[in-house]
This record gives structure tokens, C-alpha cells and sequence, in this order.
């Protein structure tokens, strides 16, 4: 990251700037930030504990859809669509994509090809929390800065 | 324009703080609690009153509970009935409020296929703010000539 900045505010800009680099982000997640500074403070944070909530829970049931001996097709199919609409919302490219190239082995019922990308779908959804673990604790930091900040004035 | 599924660079873009709208309704219809929570806050952005159905037979019954909105956003893909179904059944009902479908990127054929259930536009999820504010602009001159 080309001049790196001890700035909270520049540091969390920068690693956003990185995420959508990679794919992991896109501009649904921007439009999430500029909802914020409307809304209450923790409204980012209970979307994205919404978001991975509810995709965890998809996540579940596709496992168990994929995991029986006669695969239930209509689940992944359906619980996909959910969770691909939560990922869109949310701005996760690349598990969006993820979740896209999986709805075309569920609408061919080609087990194997689920399998492989069901993979790819959790491996993507694993890099997204993560993203947004470090979001989110880039933006306690810059909280409890301007925090203190605050205290330090002279009354 | 209407009838089709413009992108938002194609579309005459106002400020959104011009179209504050304190006498519009609008339903969002969608499956995902997400889609549904984010379209509300967009919506109640412009000063709409907003309710939310979770699939289009809810939508569909507050209609026949004599329920009215200006501006319906309905989802494509949903449980119990979907958008194609609920947007013709509304219509076959003589409502008249715009209908706006939403659906993934999947394609043109996607959109096509519900417009032609009687959709006013149709566009990608989840919607941008630029894109409400075309809609309410659209909205609004409707009223106007009414």
C-alpha cells in the first residue's frame, strides 16, 4: 500500500481502497457507508452482523441439502438465491461471482461441480469476515481516538 | 426508457435533494431481510412512508386488504409467489402504481421475462440512490399530470 499512513481515518480508507482492489469489496459497500452517516453509529455493524449471520445460516443448509444421498437441488437453489441477494447487498464481489458460478452447477445438478465451488463460496465468505473484522476494528480504533481526543481538551 | 432495463448511466440523474417526497408510499417486496432493511432506509432517505412485504402473496394480500402504495420495489425470485406472479396478479387487480422489479445480475433475458408481466422498470439489486431518485422523479411527474 503506497504511502502508508498512521491516520486511523487514512488507514481504514486505504485497506477499503485495497478490498475493492482485490475484488473482495465493491461500490454496494460504499453505498452501505454513505447510508451510515445518516443512520445510527453502529448501523455498518449490525448490518454486517445481520449479513454473516444470515449467510452462516445458508451456508448450513446447503451443506445439509448437498450432504444428502439423493442432493436436494431446490434447497441450494433457494437458499443460494437468499444468499446471494444478502452478498450483493452487502457489496461482497467475489462471493457474490462465488455464489453465481455455484447457482449454475445447482440449476445443472452436477454434484461434483457444487461441491468444488461450494468450497470456493465458504473460502470467500471466510475472506469477507475477515475483511470486515478488520473494518471493524479499524473503526473502534478511530472511535476510542477521537474519544480521547475529546477528554484531552482543557474545559 | 420505460419498459426497459435501463443502467443508471443512461438515466437523467437529479440530486436526491430534490425529490424529498413527504406524500409517497412505496412496499418493498424481497425475501431478504437485508435487501428489504437497506431498500427501507434508501426510501425513507426521500421522505417515503415505507412498508414490507416478505414475498408477493404478502404484497398481494395488502393490496386486496385495500391497501395502496405509489411505488411497489418487487423482487424476482421469492418463496410462496414470486415477482412475475404477484406483479400479474396485481395488474390483472387494476393496480396502478409503478411496479419496479429487482432482480440479479443474471442477464437480460431475466428482465425481459418480468417486464413483461406488467413492470414499469426493472433494474439490478440492490437499488442505488441514484436510481430511487430517477424512479420518484418519474414518480412525481406521473402525479403532476394526474
Amino acid at each position: 500500500m503506497a504511502g502508508s499512513s498512521t491516520d486511523p481515518t487514512q488507514q481504514l480508507n486505504d485497506y477499503i481502497r485495497t478490498m475493492h482492489d482485490q475484488g473482495i469489496l465493491d461500490d454496494n459497500f460504499d453505498q452501505l457507508l454513505a447510508l451510515r452517516r445518516e443512520q445510527n453509529p453502529r448501523f455498518i455493524t449490525e448490518l454486517i452482523s445481520m449479513f454473516t449471520n444470515d449467510a452462516e445460516a445458508y451456508i448450513a443448509e446447503i451443506t445439509n441439502a448437498l450432504s444428502l444421498t439423493e442432493v436436494d437441488f431446490s434447497t441450494i437453489i433457494s437458499k443460494l438465491h437468499q444468499l446471494k441477494g444478502s452478498t450483493s447487498g452487502i457489496g461482497g464481489h467475489r462471493m457474490y461471482q462465488a455464489c453465481c458460478e455455484l447457482r449454475v452447477a445447482a440449476d445443472d445438478g452436477d454434484k461434483d461441480r457444487c461441491d468444488e465451488l461450494f468450497l470456493r463460496v465458504k473460502e470467500e465468505f471466510n475472506t469477507l469476515k475477515q475483511c470486515f473484522d478488520s473494518i471493524s476494528e479499524m473503526r473502534r480504533n478511530i472511535i476510542s481516538n477521537g474519544t480521547r481526543r475529546r477528554r484531552r481538551r482543557p474545559l | 426508457m420505460s419498459g426497459n432495463g435501463a443502467s443508471s448511466s443512461s438515466l437523467n440523474m437529479i440530486s436526491g435533494e430534490d425529490v424529498v417526497n413527504n406524500n409517497l408510499s412505496a412496499l418493498v417486496v424481497d425475501d431478504s431481510p437485508l435487501l428489504r432493511l437497506l431498500h427501507d432506509i434508501h426510501l425513507k432517505k426521500y421522505g417515503l412512508k415505507v412498508q414490507v412485504a416478505e414475498n408477493g402473496k404478502v404484497a398481494v394480500d395488502l393490496f386486496h386488504l385495500g391497501a395502496s402504495f405509489d411505488l411497489v420495489l418487487m423482487d424476482k425470485e421469492m418463496p410462496v409467489m414470486n415477482g412475475v406472479e404477484a406483479t400479474k396478479e396485481l395488474r390483472a387487480m387494476g393496480v396502478t402504481s409503478m411496479i419496479v422489479g429487482v432482480t440479479s445480475k443474471d442477464g437480460p433475458g431475466e428482465q425481459q421475462a418480468f417486464m413483461e408481466a406488467g413492470l414499469d422498470y426493472c433494474f439490478e439489486k440492490p437499488l442505488t440512490p441514484e436510481i430511487i431518485s430517477f424512479l420518484l422523479e418519474e414518480l412525481n411527474k406521473h402525479n403532476n399530470k394526474n
